[in-house]
């Protein structure tokens, strides 16, 4: 997995499949404090962990978070979790 | 017939670096990449809801961003292992991993859709068919492996 910053926009290029590939994530989060929308870009990711949906989901809380995904099926799994307002995901 | 098999400690690194050692075993199969993200979810569930009993308090660690720091400490003092096993038969995949926790409600877990606990299971489900055990403690989830072009 390759993390990219553009401002308040993460492009995400390869497979969020594991723990650290999630904290990877959270951590550069973290670091956007001053943003209050933060973007993430699934260029070509096919999945995600439930420890950065988990993460995502509380960060919704306080900030607005878009999800842009390509996949049908990582759409699709986002829909099955109730998660396409929440966390705003388009599919591009 | 067993492809490959490997006990880890309850131990988040441990879990980390299995992965590698899933993706390299299974790397000679034509199978659904997602199998490594069903492997974690299911593998990191053995670990914090099996060996490490975390259940409800997960969601409170988190929220609270004590996770990290609970599991680490839990796991110092945690010698239960978890155990992986890979099979091939025909033209599916076998992946067993059984943990030394008390096991959870299997059928109150997967019947819950949109609650927090559970997601990893969720997400498993929806790539491969996992079937656990009546205590709640094994699990094995198998995909289809494709023909490879140039097998046709």
């Amino acid at each position: 997995m390759n993390v990219e910053v553009v401002e308040n926009r993460i492009i995400i290029k390869g497979n969020i499949k594991s723990f650290n590939d999630s904290q990877t994530i959270k951590s550069v989060i973290e670091n956007l404090t001053k943003y209050e929308e933060i973007i993430l870009d699934l260029k070509d990711s096919i999945s995600i962990t439930s420890a950065l949906i988990g993460y995502l989901t509380k960060l919704s809380n306080e900030k607005n978070i878009v999800l842009r995904v390509k996949d049908n099926n990582l759409y699709d799994l986002l829909d099955d979790l109730g998660l396409i307002q929440k966390l705003n995901v388009i599919k591009v | 017939m067993l492809i490959a098999k490997k006990v880890i400690k309850t131990s988040l690194n441990e879990v980390e670096k299995s992965i590698s050692w899933y993706e390299k075993e299974i790397k000679n199969f034509n199978v659904d990449e997602k199998i490594v993200l069903v492997f974690n979810e299911l593998l990191l569930n053995a670990y914090e809801h099996g060996n490490l009993s975390l259940g409800v308090k997960k969601e409170k660690l988190l929220k609270n961003d004590l996770y990290e720091k609970e599991v680490k400490k839990l796991q110092k003092n945690c010698a239960k292992k978890i155990y992986i096993s890979i099979y091939k038969f025909g033209n599916y995949l076998f992946t067993k991993i059984a943990d030394e926790g008390g096991g959870f409600d299997v059928s109150g877990v997967l019947s819950k859709k949109r609650n927090f606990s559970g997601r990893g299971i969720l997400i498993s489900k929806k790539f491969a068919d996992i079937f656990y055990n009546q205590q709640g403690n094994k699990v094995c989830f198998v995909i289809k492996i494709t023909r490879r072009d140039n097998e046709r």
